[in-house]
């Protein structure tokens, strides 16, 4: 058996070439495109989504401190939130940890005491501050002087908190807004579009 | 036999598109990968985190409403709960339509000596399911290299990091490591119950209010600190602080007040006429349920005799007796004039069960606490109440609720008499008719006080009485950092080949790579510092120094060798960053050779 190679077709012409080339490229163009257009949008979400999510961490934080907290103010410009939290557990140093050392790091047992707006439970003597502030492009929470980063982004993140004192409860509005770094077609970033709110209860100032 | 290569551009035009559509497979299977991630933080780990809060929260109204049994249903209280002695274990609740799960323990922390009533205190555990992906890591995207959302959202992969940490009560006490089903959050908070007392404001009342007359006057003062004198308008007086506490609690729209009233004003939807006269605050939004009062079902056996009292009776108790622990007499009728003295010169506590209406006069000496539990109704004369000691509490009013709701009770006190006690009346009309002056409080269902009356609300009356319901003072959650002690193997068994390190480490007493902050370093989180914060963070994963040492030692030569970071690292990190990050992270823990700690 003998397989018989056609030459006729050992190569292109110059015409099938030059077409073949510039379909090639507007193929190459157009995923390359693509692909940057993808990427950028992909990089654009991404961010975008990454800020949302420290927007949420945000509220997440604020809402458990205040939840738990005795008492909550905040600042005039509402970008400062500072609140005094029951000492719940016992950290080295306290009257209890003196005594026994071993009661280190467990929750302490309250106490009573009556006072004219009615009894009160006393985790310890004293109380845990803690302060919520914008410092550069970072929100920190500071816990009796130990600062930790809760959210960092080039995306200008600023939550703002309005404390609601009510006669028998008390309770904080908070919306974080951002300013996107990426836009579409040049178009002005709004903040509001990105708002994410949430109200919390003091759950420690409560009658009835 | 021939054959024919043809259509060689067909096979070229379909090379190209196989390669666009590959480049465009990567590109979207990155994009999906990306995506599933955070859809799994945002969609699954934030929500499970509140769940599980939610479920903590739902666990501690079902304590809640087991520690009202208590005074309401003393019977069923805590039924179904694992108790022993003072402390209740209920077993585990499912609820929700994720899977959610709730469990408390409840303990009797407190007891106040003054009041005879426990407070609780309730533990309560919530418990989220974490849906999609077993593992899809956390955000923790941030510019500063500090950690996300893993410092906020504890989850638990594979194992219980918080019994790992802490045991399962949180004390530190069977420490374990107990791994679960599926991934989860669970958060943990405590409330504190406390007893409402009975006589918490001057006048309370669930229903219509009118009074008292214009010219009359309700204050305060403290017993505790010595007899009344009128204070409430002098912030000079040392007793100014205690003067303005008369408060009047009306659950009613329907609040006619008059006269000068030295506290706070509190109605639901009601609105004060002549507010100008209320010293205090005025809240017309606070609506609140007087419950039903029903006999205590600890009272002691009653005494014998007597079993009436129909003209003059004179009693001694035979003991002193306790707040909860009184001597009981029981009586079917209460017309005649009775004179309870003490237990020689001690403080004696009396209890009075009677079984009808009441129209007598009774007569306590200073040092004698008595306690009337009326099925009936009152109709008495200022006089016909003798409290010798001028203390309110210690003469105290209690009227049973009716069984039947529909039966109108009254306690009425007419003219003439100054008198000092406190009434518990939730189910009864009260009416004071007359001028006369009062030290003490009035709990009712409808008031009625048409003249100008002095009232003093003595503060001591806030810690008295038993336990008529329970509020809930107190809420905080328990956020302590968690770790474990072994999670999953590394690739190979590191053999411990250092010397051990830890003195050395401690007292900087030789050069080391690797310093352990104190806790004051916390707060340093520039780039520069990352090391030392990771290396903070990671020795809570793995407390021994010298075998974190070795663990990060091991790994950053692996990482070295060419091996993949399990975590998502920056492109500045250093391989001591990245092995510190996997640690933090529980992708990395170690196995001792010989004698493991743990079995792992």
């Amino acid at each position: 058996m003998k397989i018989k190679h056609s030459t006729k077709f050992h190569g292109f012409t110059l015409v099938e070439t030059t077409v073949g080339l510039g379909i090639s490229s507007i193929v190459f163009a157009a995923v390359i495109a693509a692909s940057v257009g993808l990427q950028k949008s992909f990089n654009a979400i991404d961010n975008y989504f990454a800020t949302h999510m420290q927007q949420i961490r945000i509220v997440d934080y604020l809402n458990r401190d205040v939840k738990r907290a005795l008492v909550v103010t905040t600042s005039v410009n509402l970008q400062r939130v500072s609140m005094t939290l029951p000492n719940y557990i016992i950290k080295a140093g306290d009257p209890e940890a003196v005594a026994n050392p071993s009661l280190i790091g467990t929750p302490r047992t309250p106490t009573i005491s009556y006072l004219r707006s009615g009894p009160q439970v006393d985790y310890g003597a004293t109380t845990t501050s803690v302060v919520y502030a914008i410092s550069g492009q970072s929100i920190l929470r500071t816990e009796n002087g130990v600062i930790t980063t809760i959210a960092s982004s080039t995306d200008q993140l600023v939550p703002v908190t309005t404390d609601v004192e009510l006669a028998n409860t008390e309770y904080t509005i908070t919306s974080v807004t951002f300013l996107p770094i990426f836009t579409s077609g040049g178009a002005t970033a709004e903040r509001s579009g990105t708002t994410v709110c949430a109200t919390s209860y003091l759950r420690n100032r409560r009658r009835g | 036999m021939e054959g024919k290569r043809k259509g060689a551009q067909a096979g070229n035009v379909l090379f190209c598109a196989l390669c666009t559509i590959l480049i465009l497979s990567l590109i979207g299977g990155g994009v999906l990968l990306n995506s599933t991630t955070r859809f799994n933080v945002s969609s699954s780990q934030v929500r499970g985190w509140k769940e599980a809060l939610q479920a903590a929260e739902a666990g501690g109204d079902i304590a809640y409403a087991e520690v009202r049994k208590t005074v309401v249903d003393p019977a069923n209280a805590f039924s179904g709960w694992t108790n022993s002695g003072n402390t209740h274990a209920s077993a585990v609740v499912t609820l929700g339509t994720n899977n959610l799960t709730t469990s408390s323990n409840v303990d009797l922390f407190y007891y106040d000596t003054i009041t005879g009533s426990p407070w609780y205190r309730s533990r309560t555990k919530g418990v989220a399911p974490i849906r999609g992906l077993r593992r899809t890591g956390m955000d923790d995207r941030m510019l500063t290299g500090a950690r996300g959302d893993s410092l906020l959202r504890k989850i638990d992969f594979s194992y219980d990091h918080f019994i790992s940490t802490y045991g399962p009560n949180g004390d530190g006490v069977g420490k374990a490591l107990v791994s679960v089903s599926t991934p989860q959050v669970t958060r943990r908070i405590e409330q504190i119950s406390a007893p409402i007392t009975p006589f918490e404001a001057a006048i309370k009342c669930a229903s219509s209010f009118y009074g008292l007359g214009d010219a009359a006057m309700i204050d305060s003062y403290d017993s505790r600190k010595g007899s009344y004198h009128f204070a409430a308008t002098n912030p000079a007086d040392p007793y100014y602080g205690d003067s303005r506490s008369g408060n009047v609690e009306i659950n009613s729209a329907v609040a006619t007040i008059r006269g000068w009233v030295y506290g706070d004003v509190a109605t639901n939807g009601g609105s004060i006429v002549r507010s100008q006269y209320i010293s205090g605050t005025i809240d017309n939004n606070v609506p609140f349920v007087i419950r039903p009062f029903y006999l205590p079902t600890n009272l002691p056996l009653p005494q014998p005799s007597p079993t009436s009292v129909t003209t003059n009776v004179n009693i001694t108790p035979p003991a002193a007796g306790t707040a909860a622990n009184p001597t009981l007499y029981l009586l079917s009728s209460l017309t005649g004039q009775l004179t309870i003295n003490s237990f020689g010169t001690q403080k004696t506590y009396v209890a009075i069960h009677v079984t009808s209406d009441v129209t007598g006069s009774i007569d306590i000496k200073p040092t004698v606490q008595l306690k009337i539990f009326v099925d009936g109704s009152m109709d008495v004369k200022g006089r016909d109440i003798i409290n010798e000691s001028g203390i309110a509490a210690n003469m105290q009013y209690y009227a049973i609720s009716p069984s039947d709701p529909a039966t109108l009770q009254h306690v009425n006190v007419n003219p003439p008499g100054d008198f000092a006690a406190a009434f518990y009346a939730p189910s009864a009309d009260f009416s004071l008719n007359g001028n006369p002056n009062i030290t003490g409080a009035i709990v009712c269902k409808t008031f009625y006080g048409n003249g100008n009356t002095t009232w003093h609300y003595d503060r001591e009356l806030g810690q008295e009485g038993d336990a008529v319901d329970y509020r809930i003072t107190s809420y905080v959650e328990d956020i302590r950092l968690t770790t474990i002690s072994a999670a999953r193997k590394i690739s190979t068994p590191f053999i411990m080949l250092a010397p051990p390190l830890t003195p050395f480490v401690l007292a900087g007493e030789s050069p080391t790579i690797l310093q352990f902050p104190t806790e004051a370093f916390r707060p340093v989180h520039s780039l520069r510092n990352m090391t030392t914060q990771l290396l903070q963070e990671a020795a809570q994963v793995i407390p021994n120094q010298q075998l974190l040492i070795n663990v990060v030692s091991k790994r950053v030569r692996q990482l070295g060798l060419g091996h993949r970071p399990m975590v998502e690292v920056g492109p500045r990190a250093s391989l001591t960053d990245i092995a510190l990050k996997e640690i933090i992270a529980g992708k990395l823990t170690y196995e001792s050779i010989k004698d493991s700690a743990d079995g792992a």
